[in-house]
């Protein structure tokens, strides 16, 4: 009974972890890192070119940025568990054939277990790839709305709020975007 | 037609002129006694060229003759007058960044202009830079009818409003002058003096700086 259980929690777990919006704490961590890195790209552009003081400045850049990571990394998480059901669907059966392969010589084990093993490589495959295409999704939209934004149409505004303009208004959007259910 | 004597140029000449307009000119030269020599060299050329188509012998004796009296009565030329123009050339006056100004002087004159001396005293050595050129500088002569130039590069230390006013210039009238005359260059007005920041944030191309955030983004771009 117990094995049973403890069998049908694994299973459980799996589905739960496939159907979860959660991330797990290395997802979570290469999420905010990659937000961080992201937002705080801008400021190279706003120090250099619209020639905003870094030091005096700092306390804007700070806050800003902050804002701007959590915005993105809620954009990475909402945007990783819309494609990862897209990219399951899409590698299920590719998948299937690569686990058959590699069990058909083991003839111990039943269908069942290889059920499971093909449920596990297959949501394994679409978290990797749903979260890399995700960052990499969000980070070019990010980036191209800033440029967008501070070069174009508030070009005539002061660097300080060009800078918070764009930014937030960059991180906000593809926050928004991301929250799109298709 | 007769026309009357004057109490320097007596002539008696017959002469049929083409059009009214100039025998007006002819009777009024010279009733004035003086020597008008402009309108007398315009007239006597028309009248040359009537009298190598029409006049006869004599009558082209008389009009050589009053040509020669009329020159020769040139005594007194007007002095040196000189017209000075004040240019900045700049299309943008940014801190730092040269600006260039030109000085223009005409002499319109009937002397040659002598001993022109061109001071500019509005550019304060702490506020400006000279680069290239002098403020003050000395030229010998300007003859008459003709024009001198004088370019000064300057680089301002400072940003704000400035009042580009006039630079002033000396110069003795004629040989014979004793008192030199003074007279002050056109105004250009107030300029805008931008940071160089401004400047350079509006028309630098910042490849370097581009460059370096393209490397920026490729990592998270190119996961």
């Amino acid at each position: 009974m117990t094995q049973k259980q403890k069998a049908l929690s694994k299973e459980e777990e799996i589905l739960l972890q496939d159907f979860s919006r959660n991330v797990s704490t290395k997802s979570n961590a290469l999420f905010y890192g990659n937000a961080f890195i992201v937002s705080a790209i801008p400021i190279w552009l706003f120090w250099r070119i619209h020639f905003m003081d870094l030091l005096t400045s700092s306390p804007l850049f700070l806050i800003i940025t902050c804002l701007s990571t959590y915005l993105v990394s809620f954009a990475y998480k909402k945007t990783k568990f819309v494609l990862k059901h897209k990219v399951a669907v899409k590698r299920e059966d590719a998948i299937s054939r690569e686990i058959s392969k590699m069990i058909a010589e083991d003839k111990k084990m039943n269908k069942k277990e290889k059920d499971e093993r093909v449920l596990w490589k297959k949501n394994e495959v679409s978290d990797y790839e749903a979260t890399t295409f995700s960052i990499f999704y969000n980070n070019a939209l990010f980036l191209a709305v800033v440029i967008g934004l501070s070069f174009f149409l508030l070009k005539s505004f002061s660097p300080s709020f060009n800078y918070i303009l764009s930014v937030g208004l960059s991180s906000g959007l593809i926050a928004l975007l991301s929250t799109g259910t298709k | 037609m007769s026309i009357p004597s004057t109490r320097r140029n007596t002539v008696n000449c017959d002469l049929q002129l083409p059009t009214n307009n100039l025998k007006v000119l002819w009777s009024k030269n010279f009733q004035s006694g003086e020597s008008q020599f402009p309108f007398l060299s315009i007239l006597h050329f028309q009248i040359i060229i009537l009298g190598l188509f029409t006049m006869d012998n004599w009558l082209k004796i008389c009009i050589v003759v009053v040509f020669a009296v009329a020159t020769t009565g040139n005594e007194e030329a007007t002095p040196a007058k000189l017209l000075f123009s004040k240019q900045i050339l700049n299309k943008y006056l940014v801190e730092g960044m040269d600006i260039v100004i030109k000085y223009s002087l005409f002499n319109v004159g009937g002397t040659a202009a002598l001993d022109v001396q061109v001071a500019d005293n509005t550019f304060g050595p702490q506020d400006f830079e000279v680069v290239g050129g002098q403020l003050k500088v000395t030229i010998d002569r300007i003859p008459p009818g003709s024009n001198a130039t004088h370019v000064v590069v300057i680089r301002p230390s400072k940003y704000g409003y400035f009042n580009f006013t006039a630079a002033e210039v000396s110069y003795l009238p004629s040989e014979y002058a004793a008192e030199a005359l003074v007279g002050l260059s056109s105004e250009p007005g107030q300029g805008a003096i931008v940071p160089f920041k401004e400047y350079d944030r509006k028309f630098s191309p910042h490849l370097l700086d581009w460059l370096s955030f393209a490397a920026m983004s490729m990592p998270s771009l190119v996961l």
